[in-house]
């Protein structure tokens, strides 16, 4: 995998947010997500330069909704997968499965 | 309210939906109806379901959708009964119950949370400290928070408070990183 192209865990996680939640996602769920899946305690600081990275290496493409009195008239941020952000999800599983491969991993269920 | 959260979420598992089931049905609501107010995220529903919040009038109406019941259904849950003409099933509790004054009172909050401004201080920080591309959504997103979860449940000083601390939080790191970056660049060039 070409270096531009490599993605790093967090960045794995906010790819398979986005895969997830599909048409809904967009910052704040997708933060939601992480949390709720990982447990880890995520800034919302941290999801949108993660989100910005991969939208600059070409795996999301990104449009404003509309704005809504709730959020200050400020408009969401929506997310959706590029092709290119599938093949680069499934280069970064497959090799973790393939170094995994044959390993055995304590305390994994 | 949590009683009336927990049959809520009998009804649902009753079903068989998922919480996430019933946020992209209430999206496709809200969709239909051109107003986001319908919108239940998971974050709302759990609010709701465990948490004793008590859902506005839109999402309680796309509730009623979603799990095929009548709104007045769970209006009863929340001890509004529209067939009695009362607002309590229980005969010996006084008219003025203490249902009703937590959802009167959780009424009064939601009108009210809509003239209570975020701190000005704190916006101007976040927008002279956080990168231009998402200002707005970061923003926002801190604003629907404090709006429709934080204000309604803790009022006006807590809320405050829970600002100032995602302000920190958002723009710590950023201001680290501009110093750090300031450093090595001094370092090289000297």
């Amino acid at each position: 995998m070409a270096k531009g192209t490599y993605i790093g865990e967090f960045e794995q996680l906010v790819l398979l947010a986005v895969l997830r939640l599909g048409q809904n996602a967009h910052g704040a769920i997708i933060r939601e997500e992480i949390i709720d899946r990982t447990g880890r305690s995520v800034s919302r600081g941290a999801v949108y330069a993660g989100l910005d990275r991969l939208e600059e290496k070409g795996f999301l493409k990104s449009w404003l909704g509309a704005a809504t009195a709730e959020r200050g008239g400020r408009a969401k941020r929506h997310y959706e997968m590029t092709a290119n952000g599938e093949l680069a999800l499934s280069t970064a599983f497959h090799a973790v499965k393939r170094m995994a491969q044959g390993v055995r991993i304590p305390r994994l269920a | 309210m949590v009683s009336a959260g927990n049959n809520l979420r009998v009804v649902r598992e009753k079903l068989g939906l998922t919480m996430r089931d019933v946020e992209t049905a209430s999206e496709a609501i809200a969709r239909a109806r051109g107003n986001e107010e319908f919108f239940v995220p998971i974050s709302r529903l759990t609010d709701f379901e465990t948490r004793g919040v008590i859902p506005s009038i839109y999402r309680l109406s796309s509730l009623a959708t979603v799990y095929r019941i009548q709104p007045r259904e769970i209006f009863s849950m929340y001890g509004v009964n529209f067939d009695s003409g009362q607002h309590s099933s229980e005969p010996k509790i006084p008219p003025v119950v203490q249902d009703d004054k937590q959802m009167v009172g959780a009424l009064h909050r939601e009108v009210k949370q809509g003239n209570v401004a975020l701190p000005v201080v704190g916006c101007y920080l976040l927008d002279l400290l956080l990168p231009r591309k998402h200002r707005e959504s970061l923003v926002g997103d801190i604003e629907q928070d404090f709006r429709t979860n934080i204000l309604p449940r803790y009022g006006r000083t807590a809320a405050s408070v829970w600002f100032w601390k995602q302000v920190v939080i958002e723009i710590v790191p950023g201001l680290y990183l501009r110093i750090a970056a300031g450093f090595v660049k001094r370092l090289l060039g000297a």
